[in-house]
């Protein structure tokens, strides 16, 4: 079942951009898995590093719990005062972000370089 | 809906006891030539409804029980998962998306399986949701 891309496990690939971490996930992030992104995207978040890019090109599959994760990252970077952005869904997890009014909470570009722009001070 | 033959699964009240009957049901889904949205709609649908049983229904209790219940065939899917708790009143639970909800931790699973399924009820005082998904297009 490892082909079925609703199958796939979660990964979570993260490198550093300035004062921004980007978040590359890809593959199904099934309810447990959702409970781990939670933990990560919380720990990344800090008082250097207060912005977070969300690379969804590669998710599959997400659900309220992984919807609950963004949003408490949302919830952690505005602490912080950063910001939380994602770049790119695909279709399937587009319309699942447009159901439940998330893409009103958090912003979404189409590229990374995008979304990198719009976190940079305005001057 | 009451003339279909169900086949039923009763697991323990934690959700990685759920993970091999949905690999059953999707199994199932898949071998009847359901499309890729559909197959993330009964999947969506079915871990939402685990979610809300074990976590709010039996309240993590892990000696209760979470009994599911299916059906498919070509034409439709039906779910029904039912705990063993007190029961709720769907239409208490506040929308999501109403903007002053947008960042509370409530009701987003409820309305993902009523977005996503066909026909959704709550039986039981609530203890058990029912779901269905048709066959998007003519049946066969």
């Amino acid at each position: 079942m490892t082909s079925d891309p609703l199958q796939s496990p979660l990964q979570v690939d993260i490198s550093s951009e300035g004062r921004a971490h980007l978040v590359r996930l890809s593959g199904s992030a099934s309810i447990e898995e959702s409970e781990e992104l939670r933990i990560t995207l919380n720990q990344l978040v800090s008082d250097s590093a207060p912005n977070l890019v969300l690379d969804l090109s590669g998710l599959t599959y997400i659900t309220s719990v992984g919807i609950g994760a963004l949003v408490a990252a949302h919830h952690r970077t505005k602490k912080l005062s950063g910001r939380i952005v994602m770049v790119n869904p695909s279709p399937a997890i587009q319309r699942l972000l447009t159901l439940i009014h998330i893409d009103r909470l958090i912003d979404v570009f189409p590229t990374t370089d995008a979304a990198l722009a719009a976190l940079q001070p305005h001057t | 809906m009451n003339n279909v033959s169900y086949n039923e699964i009763v697991v323990s009240n934690d959700l990685r006891s759920a993970k091999e009957p949905e690999e059953q049901i999707l199994g199932e889904v898949q071998r009847c030539g359901y499309d890729p949205d559909t197959v993330f709609a009964i999947k969506l649908a079915f871990e939402e409804a685990i979610t809300n049983a074990v976590k709010h229904g039996n309240k993590n209790d892990r000696s209760k029980k979470v009994i599911i219940r299916y059906f498919v065939d070509r034409n439709r899917v039906i779910l029904a998962i039912q705990d063993q708790g007190q029961g709720f009143m769907p239409e208490a639970v506040p929308d999501p998306t109403l903007a002053e909800n947008l960042e509370r931790p409530c009701g987003r699973g409820l309305m993902l399986i009523r977005s996503y399924m066909t026909e959704v009820r709550y039986d039981k005082n609530g203890t058990e949701v029912w779901m269905m998904k048709e066959r998007p297009g003519p049946h066969v």
